[in-house]
């Protein structure tokens, strides 16, 4: 992991998501990404969260690591130990919402330990021409 | 037609030769099949022709921290509803009886927003400034600002742009628990409202079809809509912004919302 990676763990629990989608937003700031690429990325990362706060005991945490790259790119990962310790399905909806909202996602699974990866860039936004 | 000229007073009167092609239209719409398109083009024009009224009720609540274009999108919304309830026989104007509907589709946004009550002046008036800058620079631009270009043309710190942001979504979402799935009742499609005729379409081959069907059902025309624009038509916010005629942070705000009811639907396909 570079130096400047951030890393986050909050309690299981969905109130505590407010600080990863103010963490997320802060990050895509420091990035100049515009608004609405912003907002698809935090929006990822609610819902990467909040899939697997549903498969997850209130007694376990959640972290997320904010990965910038260099070309402005960022790398948001999502992990929780999950009670069935298995990774979302690629055909679920959660999945395609994902997938629309920034350029490449995917899950491992690691000693139960669930997560997923979320890629998204500044740049012009996946538009389907 | 002779709607033009002054703007409704408090108490709207129309001329003669307006109230009367009111009723001809509302005779229209009593009468022909719910199906036929003379009743979908009266039903368009008595929308039309009210506009007017919706525009002014909406400036009442103006400086309350929604932009006005979303307060008259819902405003509309209170208006096909009463387009569609209105009885003649109750023997009221049709605006007497449209305008406590329209008001309160309006009030009930903000509400829903839970805004008047739980967010503080200051972040109102903050998520206003950002709104309206955003629309502004997009102009300019062509693209949606940065926190850096907001901030700037605001003469704020990022960190105040970014709390403005978030407020938005987290009063947003706190009221979701609150709204108790409402909504519901402008789910009917509108002949005004843009439908979203290849939904089949765009769906083919999902596997979770028949799972996500009903649960799109269940969303408001508007959610459905955007939800399908994003996530099956790959369109940007700030294109379905563009395309449904709201502001960007309102289809944020849309669909947060109406991911959160998908996402309860959907948990056991999800693993």
């Amino acid at each position: 992991m570079s130096s400047s990676t951030v890393r986050l763990e909050i309690p299981a629990a969905s109130g505590y998501l407010v600080l990863a989608r103010t963490a997320v937003a802060a990050m895509c700031a420091r990035l100049d990404y515009p608004l609405d690429r912003l907002e698809d990325v935090k929006l990822a990362v609610d819902e990467a969260c909040s899939l697997l706060l549903g498969d997850t005991d209130s007694a376990e945490t959640l972290t997320l690591a904010l990965q910038p790259g260099e070309d402005g790119s960022l790398k948001a990962i999502v992990s929780a130990t999950t009670r069935h310790g298995k990774a979302p399905k690629q055909s679920s909806f959660a999945w395609t919402v994902l997938s629309a909202l920034v350029e490449n996602v995917s899950a491992s699974v690691e000693d139960g330990q669930v997560s997923i990866a979320l890629q998204a860039s500044r740049g012009d936004v996946a538009v389907a021409s | 037609m002779s709607v033009t000229g002054s703007q409704p007073k408090r108490k709207t009167r129309w001329d003669d030769a307006a109230r009367a092609r009111e009723r001809e239209l509302l005779d229209t719409m009593a009468t022909e099949p719910k199906d036929s398109p003379a009743y979908s083009r009266a039903r368009d024009e008595l929308v039309t022709i009210h506009l007017p009224l919706v525009e002014h009720l909406a400036r009442r609540f103006r400086d309350r921290g929604e932009p006005h274009d979303d307060l008259v999108q819902v405003g509309t919304i209170g208006l096909i509803k009463a387009v569609d309830r209105f009885d003649q026989d109750r023997g009221v104007e049709f605006s007497t009886y449209a305008t406590p509907t329209i008001v309160g589709e309006i009030k009930r946004h903000f509400r829903d927003r839970g805004w008047s009550i739980r967010v503080p002046r200051r972040l109102q008036e903050l998520r206003q400034q950002i709104g309206q800058a955003t629309a502004d620079l997009s102009q300019q631009s062509g693209r949606s600002p940065t926190v850096a270009e907001l901030a700037k043309a605001l003469d704020l710190s990022e960190e105040e742009i970014l709390e403005g942001i978030e407020s938005a979504q987290a009063y947003s979402t706190l009221s979701i628990d609150s709204a108790g799935g409402g909504g519901d009742d402008d789910s009917e499609p509108s002949s005004l409202t843009e439908t979203l005729g290849s939904e089949d379409e765009a769906l083919e081959g999902v596997e979770y079809r028949e799972s996500l069907k009903p649960l799109l059902a269940a969303l408001t025309e508007r959610e459905r809509q955007i939800i399908m624009m994003r996530f099956f038509k790959n369109m940007t916010q700030a294109q379905i912004a563009e395309e449904v005629g709201v502001s960007q942070m309102h289809v944020s705000r849309l669909l947060t919302r109406a991911l959160l009811e998908l996402r309860e639907g959907l948990a056991d396909e999800t693993f």
